[in-house]
């Protein structure tokens, strides 16, 4: 009985076994070095901002669209700081500016999920033409806009200081609520069934009655929303504004994170907190190349097998 | 009546479009339409145009190829690293297709053990790029002993490329339209289990999609390698969204099942084309991807318009 309900977890949550897995070989195999507070810290770090895209982008998937603009985000927001900042003082200073990139990022979302609500285009191509847009408009941006922007992080972290440790905990704080509430939302809320139901049967959740075009455009201004909090985080981490192109880097990531996690791409299952497993794998990966001294050029072939045979592996614990 | 002759419209709309924009492009600079122009549309779209034929036949069949722009950087790097190892193009050539053909089998077995396409080629892409960054540290230039394989770059008319675009283009258009197991890419698209339940292996189907969109990847890379006269690993950075844009553009649906490969190659023609106008226009080359977008969104309400008649 017990052990008929363990394989069923098992069944269910492959990747975090495979992930498990992984760690364990990981730590064995660096010795316990691996295995330091400070080391998983900095791997927790590494996960924020792709856990807030995957945020925004897994309540998109499931209910059965794509975001691709949402890496776009970050770099548009980021060209956008370059135009804001001269102003800075008229706008009310980094806070201003923070608000108003967040809105202007939202803006995006719902323009988004207008477009595909209004005219049924499939999300794919819509917010990839917006993905295109937007990248255009960054650079555009960045023509005219001061590079390096400095002073940025003491601020964002003083912003934070009502949280404990401000140094290292602050965006992994920040993290965590924003993935519990947004957990809450999918799972809890009359909003989240209504993803859940337009991902698994469009057509099903419209006979039911469920407000599509609401749902709709809340889902893709979420998503826009997450990428001016991805850009936020980045910031953070980065510590100065800069001009460069991150966007793509985090789409493909933000998309395969929650896949990875389990999340399907094809809508309507899926659990949202999963992602998270998702990016710390990535993450792992990565601090497993620096930790092991393996050529850093050689990152992406190592992450692309790592991500394979776990694939494979969770594929024939399935069946 | 106006029906039809919307569905004419919509048949032949891409070549309006690059009508227009050639057009456009010989009003405000006369010089736009001269041969050097032509040809360097022909030869971005001999090179850029493997990758989207991969491509579209991989977006008929409801998957995505993610890997083709790494496959085509990787090949890149590696058709030079051959050729001085082996001090012969055409043991390099048939290695570079070897690797591109292996990376297809690779996404083909990893969709049909049932991991979703993304995610499969997002797996060989990532490979595909640490091993292009490892082997190509510095842009190799093609020794020169060798300089006649820079045949797209050299030969003034292009012909090697003409001829290697169009014969691909005609062949694979007649695959896809009239032969079987071509049709059987726009089924397995459509209804994949309906296709399975009527006989036909899907595996198969997959398998050959998947290998195909890999080898031709990795003939696009030598192409480009052959033009820019050098192996370097960013040569085709990002080119795998170019080509999905010139499927979807082309009239190819994520859905599956839709699509066609002429169309496709047609847009990759608009797509150079309206690029080559922004540099000859002296725009910033960013606000092509502005257009890009747009066009994009048009040409995809432009379908649903039609299709619903």
């Amino acid at each position: 009985m017990l052990k008929e309900s363990l394989m069923d977890i098992i069944r269910k949550y492959t990747m975090l076994v495979a992930f498990i897995l992984f760690l364990i070989i990981y730590f064995f195999v660096s010795g316990w070095k691996a295995a330091s507070l400070t080391n998983i810290l900095s791997i927790v770090l590494r996960t924020c901002v792709v856990t807030i895209l995957g945020i925004g982008q897994s309540l998109v998937i499931i209910g059965g669209g794509i975001d691709l603009s949402i890496g776009a985000q970050i770099d548009h927001a980021i060209g956008l700081m370059t135009i804001l900042y001269p102003f800075k003082d008229l706008l009310g200073g980094f806070t201003g500016i923070v608000v108003i990139t967040l809105i202007i990022t939202t803006t995006f979302g719902f323009i988004n999920g207008l477009i595909i609500y209004k005219t049924k285009l499939p999300p794919f191509i819509v917010t990839f033409a917006m993905m295109l847009i937007l990248e255009s408009l960054a650079t555009l941006y960045s023509y005219y806009g001061v590079m390096g922007i400095w002073g940025f992080k003491p601020w964002l972290i003083s912003l934070f200081s009502f949280l404990p440790s401000p140094t290292v905990s602050v965006p992994i704080l920040f993290t965590f609520l924003i993935l519990l509430a947004a957990s809450i939302i999918a799972r809890r809320t009359i909003y989240g069934y209504s993803i859940y139901a337009i991902g698994s049967s469009y057509k099903a959740a419209t006979a039911s009655g469920v407000p599509i075009g609401k749902v709709t455009l809340i889902t893709y201004s979420l998503s826009g929303f997450m990428g001016g909090l991805a850009w936020f985080m980045y910031s953070l981490q980065v510590g100065y504004i800069f001009a460069y192109t991150a966007g793509t880097i985090y789409l493909l990531d933000s998309i395969a994170v929650p896949v990875i996690g389990g999340i399907d791409i094809m809508g309507g299952t899926g659990y949202v907190p999963m992602l998270f497993i998702g990016a710390l794998f990535v993450s792992t990966i990565s601090n497993f190349i620096i930790l092991m001294k393996i050529n850093p050029l050689l990152e992406y072939a190592v992450k692309g097998i790592i991500i394979i045979v776990a694939l494979i592996f969770s594929r024939l614990l399935k069946k | 009546m106006l029906h039809q002759l919307g569905k004419i419209f919509s048949d032949f709309s891409l070549f309006f479009f690059l009508v227009i924009i050639v057009v456009a492009g010989q009003l405000s600079n006369p010089l736009f339409l001269s041969p050097a122009t032509i040809y360097t549309i022909i030869r971005g779209t001999a090179c850029l145009g493997f990758l989207a034929l991969g491509e579209v036949l991989v977006i008929i069949s409801r998957g995505i190829d993610l890997s083709v722009g790494q496959i085509a950087c990787l090949s890149s790097v590696i058709v030079v690293y051959f050729m001085i190892m082996f001090q012969s193009p055409l043991i390099a050539i048939v290695l570079t297709l070897l690797m591109g053909l292996g990376f297809g089998v690779l996404s083909g077995t990893l969709v049909n053990i049932g991991i979703p396409p993304f995610l499969a080629t997002l797996g060989t892409m990532w490979i595909a790029q640490g091993l292009a960054e490892y082997l190509g540290v510095k842009p190799t230039p093609v020794p020169s002993h060798f300089s006649s394989f820079n045949i797209i770059s050299f030969e003034t008319p292009p012909v090697t490329a003409i001829i290697l675009i169009l014969i691909s283009v005609i062949s694979l258009e007649i695959l896809a339209t009239k032969v079987p197991i071509g049709r059987y890419i726009y089924y397995v698209g459509g209804n994949e289990y309906g296709t399975y339940i009527s006989g036909v292996d899907v595996k198969l189907i997959k398998y050959i999609i998947y290998s195909f969109s890999g080898f031709s990847a990795s003939i696009g890379g030598i192409l480009l390698t052959s033009w820019t006269t050098s192996g370097y690993k960013w040569v085709a950075l990002g080119q795998e969204f170019t080509a999905i844009a010139a499927s979807v553009i082309g009239g190819a649906s994520l859905a599956g099942g839709e699509g066609r490969v002429f169309k496709t190659i047609i847009a990759m023609v608009l797509l150079i084309t309206i690029s080559s106008l922004y540099t000859f226009l002296g725009l910033p080359p960013t606000l092509f991807f502005l257009t890009e977008g747009f066009l994009i969104l048009g040409a995809a309400l432009f379908q649903i318009k039609f299709r619903r008649g």
